[in-house]
Protein backbone atom coordinates (compact mmCIF):
# COMPACT_ATOMS: atom_id res chain seq x y z
CA UNK A 1 0.00 0.00 0.00
CA UNK A 2 2.92 2.70 1.31
CA UNK A 3 4.89 1.29 -1.80
CA UNK A 4 1.68 1.87 -4.41
CA UNK A 5 1.47 5.57 -3.19
CA UNK A 6 5.33 6.61 -3.09
CA UNK A 7 4.99 4.71 -6.84
CA UNK A 8 2.17 7.05 -7.59
CA UNK A 9 3.66 10.34 -6.08
CA UNK A 10 7.01 9.39 -7.81
CA UNK A 11 5.43 9.36 -11.01
CA UNK A 12 2.64 12.23 -10.65
CA UNK A 13 5.94 14.15 -10.09
CA UNK A 14 8.11 12.78 -12.82
CA UNK A 15 5.02 14.22 -14.67
CA UNK A 16 4.85 17.42 -13.38
CA UNK A 17 8.40 18.00 -14.02
CA UNK A 18 8.24 16.75 -17.34
CA UNK A 19 5.37 18.90 -17.76
CA UNK A 20 7.00 22.26 -16.61
CA UNK A 21 9.85 21.54 -18.26
CA UNK A 22 8.15 21.51 -21.72
CA UNK A 23 6.61 24.55 -20.66
CA UNK A 24 10.17 26.11 -19.85
CA UNK A 25 11.63 24.64 -23.53
CA UNK A 26 8.20 26.33 -25.12
CA UNK A 27 8.74 29.58 -23.63
CA UNK A 28 12.50 30.00 -24.40
CA UNK A 29 11.21 29.43 -28.11
CA UNK A 30 9.04 31.70 -28.02
CA UNK A 31 11.30 34.29 -26.80
CA UNK A 32 14.18 33.17 -29.08
CA UNK A 33 11.55 33.42 -32.23
CA UNK A 34 10.23 36.44 -31.38
CA UNK A 35 13.74 38.20 -30.83
CA UNK A 36 14.99 36.90 -34.33
CA UNK A 37 11.81 38.15 -36.19
CA UNK A 38 13.97 41.00 -37.23
CA UNK A 39 16.28 38.83 -39.57
CA UNK A 40 13.13 37.90 -41.64
CA UNK A 41 13.19 41.64 -42.75
CA UNK A 42 16.35 41.35 -44.03
CA UNK A 43 15.73 38.62 -46.50
CA UNK A 44 12.76 39.70 -47.97
CA UNK A 45 12.64 36.99 -50.65
CA UNK A 46 12.69 34.40 -47.92
CA UNK A 47 9.52 36.42 -46.42
CA UNK A 48 7.67 36.72 -49.89
CA UNK A 49 8.03 33.05 -50.12
CA UNK A 50 6.63 32.31 -46.77
CA UNK A 51 3.64 35.10 -47.55
CA UNK A 52 2.80 32.93 -50.71
CA UNK A 53 2.67 30.27 -48.90
CA UNK A 54 1.06 30.57 -45.41
CA UNK A 55 -0.78 33.86 -46.45
CA UNK A 56 -2.28 33.33 -50.56
CA UNK A 57 -2.40 29.60 -50.04
CA UNK A 58 -5.06 30.31 -47.33
CA UNK A 59 -6.93 32.99 -49.14
CA UNK A 60 -9.63 30.55 -50.95
CA UNK A 61 -10.76 28.63 -47.14
CA UNK A 62 -10.71 32.18 -45.87
CA UNK A 63 -12.98 33.83 -48.42
CA UNK A 64 -15.25 31.30 -48.76
CA UNK A 65 -16.17 30.54 -45.12
CA UNK A 66 -15.95 34.54 -44.85
CA UNK A 67 -18.92 34.49 -46.91
CA UNK A 68 -21.02 31.84 -45.39
CA UNK A 69 -20.49 32.87 -42.28
CA UNK A 70 -21.71 36.54 -43.84
CA UNK A 71 -24.50 35.15 -45.17
CA UNK A 72 -25.82 33.26 -41.72
CA UNK A 73 -24.53 36.89 -40.11
CA UNK A 74 -27.29 38.29 -42.47
CA UNK A 75 -30.21 35.59 -42.20
CA UNK A 76 -29.75 35.42 -38.45
CA UNK A 77 -29.60 39.19 -37.27
CA UNK A 78 -32.78 39.71 -39.81
CA UNK A 79 -35.03 37.27 -37.82
CA UNK A 80 -33.73 38.99 -34.01
CA UNK A 81 -33.47 42.19 -35.15
CA UNK A 82 -36.94 42.18 -37.32
CA UNK A 83 -39.03 40.91 -33.52
CA UNK A 84 -37.90 44.78 -32.62
CA UNK A 85 -38.51 46.32 -35.87
CA UNK A 86 -35.08 47.67 -36.21
CA UNK A 87 -33.56 45.14 -39.00
CA UNK A 88 -32.21 48.96 -40.45
CA UNK A 89 -29.51 48.00 -38.05
CA UNK A 90 -28.31 45.03 -39.74
CA UNK A 91 -25.78 46.05 -41.46
CA UNK A 92 -23.98 47.44 -38.33
CA UNK A 93 -24.63 44.18 -36.08
CA UNK A 94 -23.16 42.06 -39.30
CA UNK A 95 -19.59 45.06 -39.61
CA UNK A 96 -19.79 44.73 -35.13
CA UNK A 97 -19.84 40.93 -35.33
CA UNK A 98 -17.42 40.56 -37.87
CA UNK A 99 -14.74 43.31 -37.69
CA UNK A 100 -14.70 42.75 -33.53
CA UNK A 101 -14.63 38.76 -32.93
CA UNK A 102 -15.80 36.52 -35.78
CA UNK A 103 -12.91 37.98 -38.55
CA UNK A 104 -10.19 37.98 -36.09
CA UNK A 105 -11.35 34.39 -34.49
CA UNK A 106 -12.39 32.35 -37.27
CA UNK A 107 -9.54 33.38 -39.83
CA UNK A 108 -7.06 32.47 -36.88
CA UNK A 109 -8.80 28.85 -36.04
CA UNK A 110 -8.63 28.75 -40.60
CA UNK A 111 -5.10 29.79 -40.40
CA UNK A 112 -4.21 27.01 -37.56
CA UNK A 113 -6.21 24.23 -39.62
CA UNK A 114 -4.66 25.19 -42.99
CA UNK A 115 -1.26 27.23 -42.48
CA UNK A 116 -0.31 26.15 -38.96
CA UNK A 117 -0.57 22.58 -39.87
CA UNK A 118 2.05 23.05 -43.04
CA UNK A 119 4.29 24.62 -41.07
CA UNK A 120 4.66 21.96 -38.16
CA UNK A 121 4.72 18.93 -41.07
CA UNK A 122 6.99 21.12 -42.59
CA UNK A 123 9.19 21.99 -39.49
CA UNK A 124 8.86 18.22 -38.09
CA UNK A 125 9.89 16.49 -41.36
CA UNK A 126 12.88 18.82 -41.93
CA UNK A 127 14.53 18.23 -38.40
CA UNK A 128 13.23 13.65 -39.08
CA UNK A 129 15.18 14.43 -42.42
CA UNK A 130 18.17 15.55 -41.00
CA UNK A 131 18.09 19.02 -42.85
CA UNK A 132 17.41 21.09 -39.91
CA UNK A 133 21.33 19.35 -38.61
CA UNK A 134 22.93 20.04 -42.15
CA UNK A 135 21.49 23.70 -41.92
CA UNK A 136 23.30 24.00 -38.54
CA UNK A 137 26.43 22.26 -40.08
CA UNK A 138 26.47 24.52 -43.20
CA UNK A 139 27.32 27.05 -40.11
CA UNK A 140 23.89 28.79 -40.50
CA UNK A 141 21.26 29.25 -37.69
CA UNK A 142 17.83 27.27 -39.00
CA UNK A 143 15.84 29.76 -36.26
CA UNK A 144 16.72 32.58 -38.63
CA UNK A 145 17.04 31.05 -41.87
CA UNK A 146 14.07 28.65 -41.85
CA UNK A 147 11.61 29.83 -38.58
CA UNK A 148 12.08 33.70 -38.52
CA UNK A 149 10.62 34.43 -42.23
CA UNK A 150 7.93 31.72 -41.26
CA UNK A 151 6.75 33.21 -38.38
CA UNK A 152 7.07 36.96 -39.94
CA UNK A 153 5.10 35.85 -42.76
CA UNK A 154 2.47 34.44 -39.85
CA UNK A 155 2.36 37.70 -38.02
CA UNK A 156 1.48 39.97 -41.64
CA UNK A 157 -0.65 37.27 -43.63
CA UNK A 158 -2.83 36.82 -40.28
CA UNK A 159 -4.33 40.37 -40.02
CA UNK A 160 -5.03 40.73 -43.91
CA UNK A 161 -6.97 37.52 -43.77
CA UNK A 162 -8.28 38.51 -40.76
CA UNK A 163 -9.58 41.80 -42.65
CA UNK A 164 -10.32 39.78 -45.79
CA UNK A 165 -12.53 37.65 -43.65
CA UNK A 166 -14.62 40.56 -42.26
CA UNK A 167 -14.90 42.03 -46.11
CA UNK A 168 -16.17 39.18 -47.58
CA UNK A 169 -18.50 38.53 -44.33
CA UNK A 170 -20.01 42.23 -44.53
CA UNK A 171 -20.74 41.45 -48.55
CA UNK A 172 -22.41 37.94 -48.01
CA UNK A 173 -24.57 39.73 -44.89
CA UNK A 174 -26.00 42.79 -47.57
CA UNK A 175 -26.24 40.19 -49.87
CA UNK A 176 -28.78 38.30 -47.82
CA UNK A 177 -29.90 41.42 -46.25
CA UNK A 178 -30.41 43.63 -48.65
CA UNK A 179 -30.27 41.52 -52.01
CA UNK A 180 -32.55 38.43 -50.92
CA UNK A 181 -34.75 39.97 -47.83
CA UNK A 182 -35.14 43.73 -49.24
CA UNK A 183 -33.63 45.69 -46.44
CA UNK A 184 -33.04 49.70 -46.90
CA UNK A 185 -29.55 49.43 -48.78
CA UNK A 186 -28.85 53.18 -47.46
CA UNK A 187 -29.75 51.75 -44.10
CA UNK A 188 -27.47 49.04 -43.77
CA UNK A 189 -24.72 51.08 -45.07
CA UNK A 190 -25.50 54.32 -42.75
CA UNK A 191 -25.49 52.15 -39.44
CA UNK A 192 -22.46 50.72 -40.32
CA UNK A 193 -20.72 53.80 -41.16
CA UNK A 194 -22.33 55.77 -37.63
CA UNK A 195 -22.02 52.98 -35.64
CA UNK A 196 -18.47 51.58 -36.34
CA UNK A 197 -15.71 53.15 -34.69
CA UNK A 198 -12.64 52.98 -36.76
CA UNK A 199 -9.87 52.96 -33.74
CA UNK A 200 -11.91 51.01 -30.87
CA UNK A 201 -13.67 48.64 -33.05
CA UNK A 202 -11.62 47.85 -36.05
CA UNK A 203 -8.34 48.42 -34.24
CA UNK A 204 -9.16 46.08 -31.75
CA UNK A 205 -9.72 43.48 -34.46
CA UNK A 206 -7.03 44.15 -36.28
CA UNK A 207 -4.74 44.27 -32.44
CA UNK A 208 -6.59 40.82 -32.14
CA UNK A 209 -5.72 39.19 -35.09
CA UNK A 210 -2.05 40.56 -34.56
CA UNK A 211 -1.73 38.46 -31.46
CA UNK A 212 -3.23 35.55 -33.10
CA UNK A 213 -1.16 35.29 -35.85
CA UNK A 214 1.84 35.45 -33.04
CA UNK A 215 -0.10 32.35 -31.02
CA UNK A 216 -0.80 30.59 -34.47
CA UNK A 217 2.69 30.94 -35.89
CA UNK A 218 5.22 30.53 -32.95
CA UNK A 219 2.70 27.57 -32.02
CA UNK A 220 2.93 25.24 -35.04
CA UNK A 221 6.72 26.42 -35.43
CA UNK A 222 7.09 25.35 -32.14
CA UNK A 223 5.37 22.05 -32.34
CA UNK A 224 7.47 21.14 -35.66
CA UNK A 225 10.69 22.45 -33.78
CA UNK A 226 10.18 20.15 -31.00
CA UNK A 227 8.57 17.33 -32.27
CA UNK A 228 9.97 13.55 -31.92
CA UNK A 229 11.99 12.84 -34.98
CA UNK A 230 9.89 10.01 -36.38
CA UNK A 231 6.65 10.11 -38.73
CA UNK A 232 4.20 9.15 -36.03
CA UNK A 233 6.12 11.90 -33.76
CA UNK A 234 5.57 14.68 -36.71
CA UNK A 235 1.66 13.40 -37.16
CA UNK A 236 1.43 13.88 -33.15
CA UNK A 237 3.28 17.24 -33.72
CA UNK A 238 1.06 18.47 -36.48
CA UNK A 239 -2.53 17.58 -34.27
CA UNK A 240 -0.99 19.20 -31.39
CA UNK A 241 -0.07 22.27 -33.14
CA UNK A 242 -3.82 22.71 -34.09
CA UNK A 243 -5.55 21.94 -30.96
CA UNK A 244 -3.43 24.26 -28.71
CA UNK A 245 -3.24 26.91 -31.53
CA UNK A 246 -6.90 26.69 -31.36
CA UNK A 247 -7.54 26.66 -27.88
CA UNK A 248 -5.03 29.34 -26.96
CA UNK A 249 -7.11 32.14 -29.50
CA UNK A 250 -10.15 31.39 -27.85
CA UNK A 251 -8.32 31.91 -24.38
CA UNK A 252 -6.79 35.25 -26.03
CA UNK A 253 -10.04 36.23 -27.78
CA UNK A 254 -11.56 36.39 -24.09
CA UNK A 255 -8.70 38.17 -22.34
CA UNK A 256 -8.34 40.55 -25.17
CA UNK A 257 -12.51 41.34 -25.22
CA UNK A 258 -12.17 41.83 -21.58
CA UNK A 259 -9.73 44.22 -21.81
CA UNK A 260 -10.40 46.21 -24.84
CA UNK A 261 -14.54 45.90 -24.02
CA UNK A 262 -14.44 45.82 -20.26
CA UNK A 263 -15.90 48.97 -18.52
CA UNK B 1 43.13 19.91 -36.58
CA UNK B 2 41.01 17.59 -34.37
CA UNK B 3 41.44 16.26 -30.71
CA UNK B 4 39.72 14.34 -28.27
CA UNK B 5 40.62 14.22 -24.65
CA UNK B 6 39.30 11.53 -22.42
CA UNK B 7 35.70 12.45 -23.99
CA UNK B 8 32.26 10.64 -22.39
CA UNK B 9 29.44 10.92 -23.91
CA UNK B 10 25.77 9.44 -23.51
CA UNK B 11 22.17 9.54 -23.84
CA UNK B 12 20.92 10.36 -19.92
CA UNK B 13 22.21 7.16 -18.08
CA UNK B 14 22.85 5.19 -21.16
CA UNK B 15 27.16 5.98 -21.74
CA UNK B 16 28.03 5.74 -25.73
CA UNK B 17 31.12 6.69 -25.77
CA UNK B 18 33.73 6.60 -22.86
CA UNK B 19 37.59 8.01 -22.98
CA UNK B 20 37.57 8.84 -26.24
CA UNK B 21 41.13 9.95 -27.05
CA UNK B 22 42.91 10.73 -30.10
CA UNK B 23 43.79 13.41 -32.75
CA UNK B 24 43.56 13.78 -36.20
CA UNK B 25 46.39 16.13 -38.04
CA UNK B 26 45.65 18.52 -40.91
CA UNK B 27 45.48 16.40 -44.18
CA UNK B 28 44.69 13.13 -42.71
CA UNK B 29 42.24 10.31 -44.18
CA UNK B 30 40.49 8.72 -41.17
CA UNK B 31 37.97 5.63 -41.17
CA UNK B 32 36.31 5.72 -38.19
CA UNK B 33 35.08 1.68 -37.93
CA UNK B 34 33.07 -0.36 -36.27
CA UNK B 35 29.92 -2.49 -35.17
CA UNK B 36 26.08 -0.66 -35.58
CA UNK B 37 25.35 1.54 -32.94
CA UNK B 38 29.25 1.59 -31.51
CA UNK B 39 29.18 5.80 -31.71
CA UNK B 40 30.87 5.84 -34.88
CA UNK B 41 28.04 9.07 -36.21
CA UNK B 42 27.87 10.30 -32.48
CA UNK B 43 31.79 10.79 -33.02
CA UNK B 44 31.28 13.20 -35.94
CA UNK B 45 28.05 14.84 -34.30
CA UNK B 46 30.35 15.60 -31.55
CA UNK B 47 32.83 17.10 -33.56
CA UNK B 48 30.15 18.97 -35.18
CA UNK B 49 28.95 20.33 -32.33
CA UNK B 50 25.21 19.11 -32.96
CA UNK B 51 25.95 16.75 -29.51
CA UNK B 52 27.42 17.69 -26.55
CA UNK B 53 30.07 15.49 -24.55
CA UNK B 54 29.35 15.37 -20.60
CA UNK B 55 33.27 14.82 -19.76
CA UNK B 56 36.76 15.67 -21.44
CA UNK B 57 37.68 18.19 -24.32
CA UNK B 58 37.03 18.44 -27.86
CA UNK B 59 39.93 20.62 -30.08
CA UNK B 60 38.84 21.37 -33.30
CA UNK B 61 41.46 23.91 -35.03
CA UNK B 62 42.74 24.87 -31.65
CA UNK B 63 39.29 25.67 -30.15
CA UNK B 64 37.83 23.52 -27.36
CA UNK B 65 34.09 23.33 -28.68
CA UNK B 66 32.55 23.19 -25.09
CA UNK B 67 33.99 26.89 -24.58
CA UNK B 68 32.36 28.36 -28.03
CA UNK B 69 28.83 30.43 -27.47
CA UNK B 70 26.27 29.78 -30.51
CA UNK B 71 27.88 32.52 -32.50
CA UNK B 72 31.33 31.23 -32.30
CA UNK B 73 30.36 27.48 -32.73
CA UNK B 74 28.58 28.82 -36.32
CA UNK B 75 31.58 30.46 -36.87
CA UNK B 76 33.83 26.98 -36.30
CA UNK B 77 31.17 24.97 -38.29
CA UNK B 78 31.77 27.27 -42.21
CA UNK B 79 35.02 25.13 -41.71
CA UNK B 80 33.23 21.91 -42.05
CA UNK B 81 31.31 19.63 -44.58
CA UNK B 82 29.41 17.14 -43.27
CA UNK B 83 27.83 14.29 -45.37
CA UNK B 84 25.01 13.03 -43.65
CA UNK B 85 24.17 9.17 -43.48
CA UNK B 86 20.35 9.59 -45.29
CA UNK B 87 22.00 12.68 -47.08
CA UNK B 88 19.57 15.23 -45.77
CA UNK B 89 19.22 17.06 -49.69
CA UNK B 90 16.61 20.04 -48.93
CA UNK B 91 13.22 18.44 -50.41
CA UNK B 92 12.01 21.03 -51.81
CA UNK B 93 14.84 22.29 -53.43
CA UNK B 94 16.73 20.75 -57.17
CA UNK B 95 19.62 19.48 -56.76
CA UNK B 96 21.39 22.40 -58.21
CA UNK B 97 19.91 24.80 -56.03
CA UNK B 98 20.69 22.43 -52.81
CA UNK B 99 24.46 22.74 -53.71
CA UNK B 100 24.21 26.23 -54.21
CA UNK B 101 22.87 26.97 -51.00
CA UNK B 102 25.67 27.24 -48.90
CA UNK B 103 27.25 29.04 -51.51
CA UNK B 104 24.30 31.75 -51.62
CA UNK B 105 24.45 31.63 -47.78
CA UNK B 106 27.75 32.85 -47.05
CA UNK B 107 28.65 34.08 -50.46
CA UNK B 108 28.19 36.87 -52.18
CA UNK B 109 29.62 35.71 -55.45
CA UNK B 110 27.43 36.60 -58.78
CA UNK B 111 24.99 33.92 -60.56
CA UNK B 112 27.06 33.07 -63.25
CA UNK B 113 30.01 31.92 -60.60
CA UNK B 114 27.56 30.10 -58.72
CA UNK B 115 26.56 27.97 -61.29
CA UNK B 116 29.77 27.27 -62.38
CA UNK B 117 31.37 26.19 -58.96
CA UNK B 118 27.74 24.28 -58.71
CA UNK B 119 28.19 22.59 -61.69
CA UNK B 120 32.24 21.52 -61.20
CA UNK B 121 30.80 19.96 -57.74
CA UNK B 122 28.43 18.42 -59.41
CA UNK B 123 30.91 16.82 -61.65
CA UNK B 124 33.10 15.85 -59.44
CA UNK B 125 30.31 13.09 -58.32
CA UNK B 126 29.64 12.70 -61.64
CA UNK B 127 25.94 14.10 -60.98
CA UNK B 128 26.44 17.49 -63.67
CA UNK B 129 23.77 15.99 -65.96
CA UNK B 130 20.92 16.27 -63.39
CA UNK B 131 21.27 19.40 -61.71
CA UNK B 132 17.88 20.70 -62.66
CA UNK B 133 16.18 17.56 -60.82
CA UNK B 134 14.50 17.61 -57.82
CA UNK B 135 16.13 15.10 -55.00
CA UNK B 136 12.98 12.97 -54.95
CA UNK B 137 13.78 11.70 -58.42
CA UNK B 138 17.73 10.48 -57.32
CA UNK B 139 18.13 7.43 -56.29
CA UNK B 140 19.68 6.85 -52.91
CA UNK B 141 23.49 6.63 -53.94
CA UNK B 142 22.97 9.77 -56.42
CA UNK B 143 21.30 11.32 -53.37
CA UNK B 144 24.42 10.51 -51.33
CA UNK B 145 26.79 12.19 -54.11
CA UNK B 146 24.61 15.51 -54.44
CA UNK B 147 25.15 15.35 -50.30
CA UNK B 148 28.47 14.84 -50.95
CA UNK B 149 28.79 17.79 -54.08
CA UNK B 150 27.00 20.39 -50.89
CA UNK B 151 29.10 19.28 -48.41
CA UNK B 152 32.68 20.36 -50.34
CA UNK B 153 30.62 23.18 -51.85
CA UNK B 154 32.58 25.88 -49.57
CA UNK B 155 35.71 23.70 -50.15
CA UNK B 156 35.68 23.08 -46.54
CA UNK B 157 38.74 22.28 -44.70
CA UNK B 158 37.48 19.25 -42.74
CA UNK B 159 35.35 17.03 -44.12
CA UNK B 160 32.78 14.55 -42.53
CA UNK B 161 31.09 11.62 -44.29
CA UNK B 162 28.63 9.59 -42.33
CA UNK B 163 28.55 6.17 -44.52
CA UNK B 164 29.56 8.08 -47.66
CA UNK B 165 29.39 4.44 -49.69
CA UNK B 166 26.71 3.04 -48.63
CA UNK B 167 24.06 2.10 -51.24
CA UNK B 168 26.43 3.28 -54.16
CA UNK B 169 27.25 0.78 -57.23
CA UNK B 170 30.69 -0.35 -57.79
CA UNK B 171 31.92 2.29 -59.87
CA UNK B 172 29.98 5.21 -57.67
CA UNK B 173 31.90 3.69 -54.86
CA UNK B 174 35.20 3.63 -56.24
CA UNK B 175 34.47 6.99 -58.26
CA UNK B 176 33.71 8.41 -54.43
CA UNK B 177 36.45 7.04 -52.47
CA UNK B 178 38.91 8.47 -55.04
CA UNK B 179 37.16 11.74 -55.01
CA UNK B 180 37.96 11.79 -51.53
CA UNK B 181 41.50 10.76 -51.02
CA UNK B 182 42.04 13.32 -53.98
CA UNK B 183 40.49 16.37 -52.53
CA UNK B 184 42.00 15.18 -48.94
CA UNK B 185 45.48 14.74 -50.78
CA UNK B 186 44.79 18.24 -52.90
CA UNK B 187 43.58 20.37 -50.59
CA UNK B 188 45.05 19.14 -47.52
CA UNK B 189 41.70 18.75 -45.99
CA UNK B 190 40.92 16.90 -42.95
CA UNK B 191 38.61 13.49 -43.61
CA UNK B 192 37.15 11.76 -41.55
CA UNK B 193 35.11 8.84 -42.73
CA UNK B 194 32.27 6.61 -40.91
CA UNK B 195 31.78 3.35 -43.22
CA UNK B 196 31.29 -0.21 -42.87
CA UNK B 197 33.01 -0.62 -45.99
CA UNK B 198 36.32 -2.40 -44.76
CA UNK B 199 38.32 -3.23 -48.59
CA UNK B 200 37.75 0.87 -49.60
CA UNK B 201 38.65 2.76 -46.49
CA UNK B 202 41.31 0.21 -46.46
CA UNK B 203 42.75 1.70 -49.64
CA UNK B 204 42.28 5.16 -49.01
CA UNK B 205 42.43 5.82 -45.48
CA UNK B 206 45.88 6.98 -43.38
CA UNK B 207 44.64 5.78 -40.18
CA UNK B 208 41.68 3.91 -39.26
CA UNK B 209 39.89 3.47 -35.97
CA UNK B 210 38.12 0.91 -34.74
CA UNK B 211 35.10 1.44 -32.42
CA UNK B 212 33.40 -0.99 -30.20
CA UNK B 213 31.67 -1.04 -26.57
CA UNK B 214 32.08 2.77 -26.46
CA UNK B 215 35.83 2.64 -26.41
CA UNK B 216 38.62 3.04 -29.13
CA UNK B 217 39.42 -0.44 -29.87
CA UNK B 218 42.20 -0.14 -32.24
CA UNK B 219 44.13 2.51 -34.24
CA UNK B 220 46.20 2.28 -36.51
CA UNK B 221 47.57 2.50 -40.06
CA UNK B 222 45.31 -0.19 -42.77
CA UNK B 223 48.94 -1.68 -43.01
CA UNK B 224 48.52 -2.41 -38.94
CA UNK B 225 45.10 -3.29 -38.90
CA UNK B 226 45.62 -5.90 -41.61
CA UNK B 227 48.28 -7.70 -40.02
CA UNK B 228 46.71 -6.78 -36.38
CA UNK B 229 46.44 -10.52 -33.78
CA UNK B 230 43.69 -8.16 -31.98
CA UNK B 231 40.84 -10.45 -32.09
CA UNK B 232 38.23 -7.28 -31.92
CA UNK B 233 39.94 -6.19 -34.66
CA UNK B 234 40.39 -9.43 -36.32
CA UNK B 235 36.83 -10.26 -35.91
CA UNK B 236 35.70 -6.91 -37.91
CA UNK B 237 37.97 -7.03 -40.74
CA UNK B 238 37.40 -10.51 -41.51
CA UNK B 239 33.90 -10.30 -40.69
CA UNK B 240 33.37 -13.32 -38.44
CA UNK B 241 30.40 -14.13 -35.88
CA UNK B 242 32.77 -15.36 -34.15
CA UNK B 243 34.79 -13.09 -31.94
CA UNK B 244 34.40 -10.26 -29.23
CA UNK B 245 31.73 -8.41 -31.04
CA UNK B 246 28.85 -10.26 -30.44
CA UNK B 247 26.10 -10.29 -33.60
CA UNK B 248 22.81 -10.15 -30.80
CA UNK B 249 21.84 -7.62 -28.98
CA UNK B 250 23.10 -6.98 -25.37
CA UNK B 251 19.42 -8.43 -23.38
CA UNK B 252 17.96 -11.75 -21.87
CA UNK B 253 18.60 -15.02 -24.06
CA UNK B 254 16.05 -15.77 -26.65
CA UNK B 255 15.62 -18.80 -24.34
CA UNK B 256 14.09 -17.34 -21.26
CA UNK B 257 12.13 -15.10 -23.61
CA UNK B 258 10.65 -18.13 -25.02
CA UNK B 259 9.91 -19.40 -21.56
CA UNK B 260 8.31 -16.32 -20.28
CA UNK B 261 5.86 -16.75 -23.66
CA UNK B 262 4.62 -19.99 -22.75
CA UNK B 263 4.66 -18.99 -18.89
CA UNK B 264 2.34 -16.30 -19.67
CA UNK B 265 0.46 -18.04 -22.26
Amino acid sequence: MGKSIVCGLRTLGASTIGFLSYLGMLAIFYAKLSLLLWYAFTRPRLLIAQLHFVGNRSLAITLVSGLFVGFVLGLQGYYTLNRYGSEEALGLLVALSLVRELGPVVAALLFAGRAGTSLTAEVGLMKAGEQLDAILMMGIDPLRRILAPRFAASLIAMPLLAALFSAVGIGGGYFVGVVLIGVDSGAFWAQMQSGVDVVHDVGSGVLKSFVFGWICGATALAMGWLARPTPEGVSQATTRAVVASSLTVLGADFLLTALLFGQ
Amino acid sequence: MISFEAVEFGYGSRPILQDLQFSVPKGELLAIMGGSGSGKTTILRLIGGLVRQQRGSIRVKAQALESLNSEALRALRRNMGMLFQAGALFTDLSVFENVAFPLREHTALPERMIRDLVLMKLHAVGLHAVAERMPAELSGGMARRVALARAIALDPPILMCDEPFAGLDPISLGTVANLLRRLTKALELTTLLVTHDVEESMAIADRIIVVGQGRIMAIGSPQAMRESKDPFVRQFIDGTEQGPIAFHAHGPSLDSLLELGHRDG
